[in-house]
């Protein structure tokens, strides 16, 4: 097999705010790694932690320790300022709420060429007007929308726009943080496409942040389950899906609704208790108990997770 | 098979809205019939009327939207005709109640929880005080919240969104309602709570003999959920039958649109079926069938006539041509009509 290549690593890295006793930890030594070219999706609740993750690649918020490492180089805490406008470059994001992520007040124009004016990435106006007209194209939108308000548009025109504004910064590395929540049913399979289009056509890695497991399965190569600022799991989808060994994986994975009335009606539903886990003595590592399957548990955890592969 | 109770039924109901002089037709001749004891779903995008058409049912139409034609007859009386408040009030709440998407902003921020809900049982049941805050802790025991008498005391703040969930629901069915309008109740919350507040409205539905009506646009929402569906597309209902019916045997071409739209049917590396365009303006006067100009498959007749509604079973209708006998041969499409095999293959 050929060894794939790391476009970024995230290295025990943890992430609290407030100080003393008003002190939250949100993101609790958290490792994993991103290949160049794939779909890496971070599932869990409301309040796991998921977007703070996102963030934290973006700079946005910092991190308190651990490292955070793009193409060979740490970007996390202080860092020269020529290697922070690269990462601002090249690790865009996607919103999403298109309703609250475009300015109302600037047009579309202004809008998607906000990134080219800070970087000087145009050699003139009918360059920049190019490139921007080569954006709308790119995500299936008309060049004349450049003309537009953002309140012109419906949602999944608005995350076209949301799209473009990222795109044309030609990034290698995107953040989704809940690209499709917001859209209606219809819209979703629209921007699914465009997404996996422009993954093949730009060669992008996305770190696509979710909390809707049917969509991260069609979507993504490898997923990670957070729980509590802690990653309990990571794995290819497939085998997650065929093979989840922590409970509160098989838990979310019992919850997602599938849309066959006669499975629905006779599924069982497991509810995640995380008081099953006994960390008092026998404390929990993260472990690679497969190839590329890893979990979070203690020795007898472990254990036990063994035997249910074999 | 035993003789089913009509609780509610809506003849050719039209609901307008004027808006800046101009009228919007959000609701076009929507006639459908609401089953005692049922889960009823009512499934379609947003701007499809599914919460407008629903609304009409409690007198919640913003005030520039009007029923202006048809009949909604519940209880003996045609609560469309329904002019005041006081109408209303016999009907809102304590007969028909509603529970809302999101529980941040249906509950009074300033208010303990208790006394949200001691309001409403004082108000359509007639007790007072002490007897009525027994009652409250009952119901939020109901619902699954632990400790109710502690937390009767607390704001809507010191809980979670499922918690906050449960608490509208609580209020809602404190009235021994005879039916419960459930709109988008669990899109604001995570997967494994949203389970569990499903399983908690089924639950008190037998509890409490109500008939459920559930808006949603979540297709495994539904699955789990209902017994009937109903599909609406720009202000009509374009199909409704029940649930393996409008799954496993849809006829109009937008219900096979939503369903192959389904990211579950999809295979990884391929495109998924999305639907191409925007549903129409409802300012202007729609011709022929809605959903034609977005149909890659749509027959010249979808352009000029709007279908009726055609039988595919006694209880599975479908507003579509393709039903129509004079309909040249035409094959569905093959991952709607093997859509149980692709589903159980990509589950199991």
């Amino acid at each position: 097999m050929m060894e794939k290549e790391k476009l970024l690593e995230v290295k025990d890295v943890q992430i609290t705010f407030g100080t003393g006793r008003r002190k939250f930890v949100a993101v609790d030594h958290v490792n994993f790694d991103i290949y160049k070219g794939e779909t890496f999706s971070l599932v869990g609740e409301s309040g796991s932690g998921k977007t703070t993750i996102g963030r934290a690649i973006l700079r946005i918020n910092p991190t308190t320790s651990g490292d955070i490492i793009f193409k060979g180089q740490k970007i996390n805490g202080k860092i020269s300022k020529e290697l922070d406008r690269e990462v601002i470059r090249k690790i865009q994001m996607i919103f999403q709420d298109p309703q609250a992520s475009l300015n109302e007040r600037a047009k579309v124009d202004y809008i998607i060429s906000e990134g080219l004016y800070n970087f000087k990435l145009y050699r003139d106006n009918k360059d920049r007007a190019r490139k921007v007209q080569e954006a709308l194209k790119g995500v299936g939108l008309l060049p004349e929308f450049a003309s537009r308000f953002p309140h012109e548009f419906s949602g999944g025109q608005r995350q076209r726009i949301g799209i473009a504004r990222a795109l044309i910064m030609d990034p290698e590395f995107v953040v989704a943080d809940e690209p499709i929540s917001a859209l209606d049913v219809s819209i979703r399979a629209q921007v699914l496409n465009l997404l996996n289009k422009l993954k093949a056509e730009k060669g992008l890695t996305y770190l696509f942040i979710a909390h809707d497991l049917s969509v991260v399965k069609y979507i993504s190569d490898r997923i990670a389950v957070i729980y509590k600022g802690r990653i309990v799991e990571l794995a290819e989808t497939e085998e997650l899906f065929a093979n989840p060994l922590h409970p509160y994986t098989k838990a979310l994975l019992s919850a997602i609704p599938i849309p066959d009335p006669v499975y629905e009606k006779q599924k069982k539903l497991l509810v995640y208790d995380p008081s099953v886990h006994d960390y008092s003595v026998d404390k929990p590592e993260w472990v690679e108990i497969k190839e590329g399957h890893f979990v979070y548990g203690n020795k007898a955890e472990l254990e036990g997770y063994r035997k249910e592969l074999a | 098979m035993e003789e089913k109770d009509v609780i509610l039924s809506a003849k050719d109901v039209d609901i307008e809205f004027s808006l800046r002089g101009k009228k919007l037709k959000a609701i076009r001749k929507c006639s459908l019939d609401i089953y005692r004891g049922e889960t009823l779903a009512i499934v379609g995008e947003s701007g499809s009327g599914k919460s407008v058409f629903t609304k009409s049912f409690i007198g919640m139409l913003d005030s520039n939207g009007f029923v202006t034609n048809g009949q909604i007859i519940y209880d003996g009386q045609d609560i469309a005709k329904f002019k005041t408040e006081k109408e209303w009030l016999t009907i809102r709440g304590k007969k028909i109640a509603m529970v809302m998407q999101d529980p941040m902003t249906s509950l009074n921020p300033l208010k303990r929880i208790g006394s949200q809900i001691k309001e409403a049982i004082e108000l359509h049941r007639g007790v007072k005080g002490a007897e009525a805050k027994a009652i409250a802790i009952e119901m939020l025991r109901k619902v699954g919240i632990p400790e109710p008498e502690k937390r009767y005391n607390q704001y809507p703040h010191e809980f979670s969104g499922g918690m906050r969930q449960r608490v509208v629901i609580a209020i809602a069915v404190s009235c021994n309602p005879d039916i419960l309008i459930c709109d988008e109740p669990t899109t604001a919350l995570d997967v494994t709570i949203q389970a569990q507040i499903l399983d908690l409205i089924r639950k008190l539905k037998e509890e409490l003999n109500m008939t459920v009506i559930y808006i949603t646009h979540d297709l495994g929402v539904v699955a789990n959920v209902a017994d009937r569906v109903a599909v609406m597309y720009a202000g009509q209902i374009v199909e409704y039958g029940l649930a393996d019916e409008i799954f496993f045997d849809a006829w109009h071409p937008y219900t096979w649109a939503l369903l192959s739209a389904l990211p579950q049917l999809g295979e990884k590396g391929e495109d998924l079926e999305a639907i191409e365009g925007t549903p129409p303006n409802l300012f202007v006067e729609i011709k022929g069938d809605a959903f034609a100009p977005r149909n890659k498959r749509a027959l010249a007749i979808d352009f000029v006539k709007e279908p009726p509604f055609f039988d595919v079973s006694e209880t599975h209708k479908a507003k579509t041509w393709y039903l129509d006998p004079r309909c040249p041969k035409f094959e569905r499409p093959s991952n709607i009509v093997n859509y149980r095999e692709i589903i159980r293959r990509k589950v199991y």
